[in-house]
């Protein structure tokens, strides 16, 4: 322990300051009697007005940084306050990390606690005429490649609104067949589209190619709307330069 | 079978029988020319004018994504077969037009299309009597060149 002094006060001087505190007794004045208090009471307020004027030290912002800096020591307080052992809170402050945020190593945990959520393809399959083992990219590709084949090179040449079934074919591609390449598109029934793709030739065709051969950057595209209507047969510059 | 055979000779009787007897008809008419009839049309999107006299293949031509439809030019011509012709249409190009045969129904008919820059087209096709088909694509001004191509005969 450290020295220190004391002063002690008479019960004259104790009755004084008790006085000039404001909280002296009975006792306290009777003991001082007629004793001029003034010149006391003047130094308490000088005293008191001398405090005042002092700048008093501004310490949250110290303090606040110091803990700041510092950060709380969860594995001080769980040691002590659960007794474990130094390598149980080792782990579990390595689970917790000292630099990431709680609120991302607790979605992790959750994850690796629960396990991934189920797919729900299975449950939205039936309700849009799939099958759940399917995959819905390959039946978008399917689709596609069955309505338009591999080879199809997108044209904005033909109106929206009508059906029809198109047959690209690159720069330099030749058809030949034994008898005749009929592309036929027909609108049957109630507006259902039916594509035919034949080697053989149809009377009913007004036009069977062939031989089709088209020149370097061309593209071609043959399409044949209903069975009377003429065969179109489109020829399109890659570049985009007028052929 | 029996029964089947019966049918098959009285179908194929008359056939027959018409084969021996104008097969010089045949050859003859397969050595008379087919009129080729090439129509120069001008789509484009400036207008939604349809020419009148494209009127009997306009339906057709409401399947290309075009508005207004001008005929340029209209160009015949009878060739026989294996003759050729050359059509001179705008935009300093030229479609070759060669009649390789015909029969009753179809004519074969090979097309060449040929610009500045070379071969578009060429294409060997077999037309319906009296059908005819269309080439498009070609850019020509605001718009393309559609080229209807019919065989008459």
């Amino acid at each position: 322990m450290g020295e220190y002094s004391t002063l002690e006060l008479t019960p004259e001087q104790s009755a004084k300051t008790r006085l000039v505190d404001g909280i002296a007794t009975d006792g306290d004045i009777e003991l001082l009697g007629d004793v001029d208090v003034s010149a006391a009471v003047s130094l308490r307020d000088d005293l008191r007005w001398a405090l005042l004027q002092s700048d008093a030290p501004s310490i949250a912002a110290q303090v606040m940084a110091r803990v700041g800096a510092v950060g709380a020591d969860v594995g001080g307080v769980v040691r002590d306050e659960a007794g474990l052992e130094d390598a149980v809170v080792a782990s579990v402050m390595g689970r917790l990390g000292v630099d990431e945020g709680v609120g991302s190593q607790l979605r992790g945990a959750l994850v690796q606690e629960a396990g991934s959520a189920p797919s729900l393809w299975a449950e939205i399959a039936p309700s849009v005429g799939a099958e759940a083992p399917m995959s819905l990219g390959d039946m978008l590709r399917g689709a596609v490649t069955e309505e338009v084949g591999n080879d199809f090179v997108p044209s904005p040449w033909f109106a929206p609104q009508r059906n029809r079934w198109a047959m690209g074919a690159a720069a330099g591609a030749v058809f030949a067949a034994a008898a005749a390449l009929l592309l036929y598109v027909g609108l049957a029934g109630g507006g259902d589209q039916v594509a035919e793709a034949t080697m053989g030739p149809l009377l009913e065709a007004p036009v069977d190619i062939e031989e089709l051969d088209a020149g370097d950057n061309q593209a071609v595209q043959v399409l044949q709307f209903g069975s009377e209507a003429p065969t179109i047969i489109l020829i399109e510059d890659i570049d985009g330069e007028a052929p | 079978m029996k029964w089947l055979m019966i049918a098959l000779l009285a179908v194929s009787g008359p056939v027959l029988a018409q084969g021996k007897s104008g097969g010089s008809d045949a050859k003859a008419a397969a050595r008379s020319p087919v009129e080729i009839k090439l129509w120069s049309v001008h789509a484009t999107n400036t207008h939604q004018n349809m020419d009148a006299r494209l009127k009997r293949i306009a339906k057709h031509l409401g399947n290309l994504k075009f508005s207004g439809f001008d005929l340029l030019g209209r160009q015949s011509v009878d060739l026989k077969v294996k003759a050729k012709k050359k059509f001179a249409i705008v935009g300093k190009r030229a479609v070759h037009v060669t009649v390789l045969s015909r029969d009753e129904k179809r004519a074969r008919v090979k097309v060449q299309i040929v610009g500045a820059k070379g071969t578009l087209l060429d294409t060997t096709v077999s037309i319906r009597r009296n059908g005819f088909f269309i080439v498009a694509g070609p850019k020509h001004r605001d718009g393309v060149l559609v080229l209807p191509i019919f065989a008459r005969y």
